[in-house]
């Protein structure tokens, strides 16, 4: 069976920085979050993505 | 298509990206952070985006920066969405603007990269609390993106 392959995309390099701040517990961040997340789970995840994710998690 | 976007700069652990817009303005920091959530048991990321506001100290997407640079803007945070994808091809990534005119404006961003996009990536819209293939001049609600898979 062949394995599923993925065209490469990004056109440019991007410099990985070592020291760069993690902004996951900017409130900001964790804000737009909850908002998100509260609309998504009314509205739910494209159904197809939610099938093949479950498997995965 | 070869649309110019700004240099990025990431973490190491490809969930934070930064780049600095350039304009009348002057020099404005620009963060897109993707944060892992999930919903009945499908794990994705949740983009946020907005400039960096020393003043609060935090993230801020209310404001109007005015560096006549949106097309370029849009297109950097459509590569930064392409290049979390490759690196999580598993993932699906979810957007919606904090406003609907911020939603709007992902819109653009997504309609003006869509041929570039569409190479590798499955866009979808939420329409009226439906999800269906993204298509231009239609207002939707949110966004989500995930990696096109061909065997």
């Amino acid at each position: 069976m062949k394995m599923p392959t993925r065209k490469k995309l990004t056109s440019q390099s991007i410099t990985v920085v070592d020291d760069m701040r993690d902004y996951g517990s900017s409130p900001f961040v964790i804000e737009k979050n909850r908002k998100l997340k509260a609309f998504l789970d009314k509205h739910g995840l494209p159904e197809e993505y939610t099938r093949r994710r479950k498997r995965i998690d | 298509m070869n649309q110019e976007r700004y240099q990025l700069l990431s973490h190491k652990n490809h969930l934070n990206f930064e780049f600095v817009s350039e304009g009348p303005n002057g020099k404005i920091k620009k963060i897109v952070r993707f944060s892992p959530e999930n919903i009945g048991g499908a794990t994705f990321f949740n983009l946020a985006f907005g400039h960096w506001d020393e003043e609060i100290g935090d993230i801020d997407d209310q404001a109007i920066s005015n560096n006549k640079d949106t097309i370029k803007i849009l297109a950097t945070v459509a590569e930064t969405v392409i290049a979390v994808t490759e690196y999580f091809p598993d993932m699906m990534v979810a957007a919606q603007g904090s406003t609907p005119g911020r939603t709007r404006l992902y819109q653009m961003g997504i309609a003006a990269n869509l041929n570039k996009i569409k190479k590798a990536l499955e866009v979808f819209g939420l329409n009226k609390g439906r999800w269906e293939p993204f298509t231009r001049n239609i207002n939707y609600e949110a966004f989500s993106v995930k990696f096109k898979e061909t065997v």
